[in-house]
């Protein structure tokens, strides 16, 4: 018996190891599952001829404010420092949801410097997102390494761009890791609101700057997926209800906005250049096909984003 | 000795637990898997690129704006035993379908030009069509979608500032 059992002992301890390997990993492989229902947005139409294991998933997707913003630079305006919310009230944000909203603006304020090259301003802007992000405790999501890629990189406007989408990519993405989604609410409803501030500022007048008042009629879609993508967490935290809610006036002028007759025209593009095997060019089917706002549509978004905007930044929210 | 009586019991778990491998966190895999390989010069990553666990019975919706004046190459990619990858591109206003992959016998890469902002809805299921019927009830991968854009060639904008 002896015998067998030291004959049996090299098998033995490298057995258990890798029975211990063997758990950890299929824990590990539960805990990703877990985690697929909790990263969904929606866990919808679970087909009733196989409950258990048929899903129609649902994501509600929307754009980083750098990408929201990057329209601007198409569209050649000037930069205004004074629209951007200024770091020195930092310090002033002392509950959960003022932090994590202006964190929001500022990533909207990081990309908006960025896409105008502005060297100090992204990096000053960088450091005040890692103090919010810290106060927050998301701390990993915006890091030294990321302020020194910054500094490395200040010559070079799509570096600067990249740097600011990652900031706010890798904001989303480490509190849905953690289970933080009602802080993506916030951060995101934060830096939606400061890009259509930008975006509303810098149309003076009604009926010019066609390019941004489409741009912001099209925000029509941003915000419902954004509003999709919220109302579909799964999270009972109070400050979720009231982000939702802070943004209801903005919601109503777009469901009142004309949302266009709809239709695409759709051809295939001849791309020798390609690596792929096919291209389409989509277009609207007409002028009328797309959302537009009416001068009075415009006057109330533009105050009811202002409204909101300056109540974030002042943290009276 | 040790060493290799440990690489075969570790292959002998991975061949009887083949759900062993694919338990695995997809959050990164539009980064990480195959579609890394359609990543293109002079495009960017777009923030919509998204990644899901699915399994050959489940139906991915994802919700994507895409802005006008711009660009885009889809990718979609996903555990070899999943192949091919099924998507269909519909209108979110109209629902009508723009696109099936299937009249393209399922290709995985599809470049898109968007002349106006639309948002559309991009719903994908994977065929699995080299797993067996066992494999299609157990087996539960990553499906990554990846998009990349850049602007259309700078044309003179109608502004009046």
């Amino acid at each position: 018996m002896n015998f067998i059992l030291n004959k049996m002992k090299p098998l033995r301890t490298c057995f258990i190891p890798l029975l211990l390997l063997m758990g950890i990993l299929v824990i590990g492989g539960c805990q990703s599952g877990q985690k697929r229902s909790q990263v969904l947005i929606e866990d919808v139409d679970q087909e009733a001829s196989d409950v258990a294991s048929s899903f129609r998933q649902v994501f509600h997707l929307y754009p980083s404010p750098a990408e929201m913003l990057s329209v601007i630079e198409m569209a050649e305006v000037s930069y205004d420092e004074s629209l951007m919310n200024s770091t020195d009230k930092v310090d002033s944000y002392l509950d959960s949801k003022s932090r994590s909203t202006n964190l929001g603006v500022y990533m909207a304020d990081l990309a908006y410097a960025a896409l105008f090259g502005r060297h100090e301003a992204t990096l000053d802007l960088l450091e005040t997102s890692k103090t919010l992000a810290e106060e927050i405790n998301i701390n990993d999501a915006v890091d030294e390494s990321m302020i020194q890629k910054a500094r490395e990189n200040v010559e070079y406007l799509d570096s600067l761009y990249e740097i600011s989408n990652d900031a706010f990519m890798n904001i989303l993405s480490y509190c849905e890791r953690n289970d933080r989604s009602n802080t993506v609410v916030m951060v995101s409803a934060g830096a939606i609101v400061e890009s259509l501030y930008f975006a509303v500022n810098m149309v003076d007048v009604y009926g010019t700057a066609e390019f941004l008042m489409q741009h912001l009629a099209d925000q029509k879609y941003t915000f419902e997926n954004f509003l999709n993508f919220a109302r579909g967490i799964n999270s009972d935290d109070p400050k979720v209800a009231s982000t939702i809610a802070d943004l209801e006036n903005i919601k109503n002028i777009y469901d009142g906005i004309n949302s266009g007759t709809g239709g695409v025209t759709i051809k295939t593009a001849d791309d020798s250049e390609s690596k792929q095997a096919k291209k389409l060019v989509i277009g609207g089917a007409s002028e009328s096909s797309q959302p537009s706002l009416t001068e009075e549509q415009f006057n109330q978004l533009k105050a009811a984003i202002e409204e909101l905007r300056n109540n974030i930044v002042s943290g009276t929210l | 000795m040790k060493l290799i009586r440990n690489i075969r019991i570790l292959s002998i778990l991975v061949l009887f637990f083949p759900g062993f491998l694919m338990a695995q966190d997809c959050e990164q895999h539009h980064i990480e898997g195959d579609c890394r390989f359609d990543l293109q010069k002079g495009y960017k990553s777009y923030s919509q690129s998204h990644s899901a666990a699915i399994s050959p019975k489940d139906t991915i919706e994802m919700n994507v704006i895409f802005y006008g004046q711009k660009d885009y190459i889809l990718s979609f990619c996903t555990h070899r035993k999943l192949y091919p990858v099924h998507f269909t591109l519909i209108d979110q206003q109209s629902k009508e379908v723009l696109y099936d992959n299937k009249e393209d016998d399922f290709l995985e890469s599809l470049g898109l030009g968007f002349d106006v902002t639309k948002s559309l809805i991009i719903k994908v299921s994977v065929l699995a069509r080299k797993s067996t019927d066992k494999e299609i009830e157990e087996n539960v991968g990553c499906l990554g979608f990846l998009i990349q854009y850049k602007n259309y060639p700078k044309k003179k904008v109608n502004l009046q500032l």
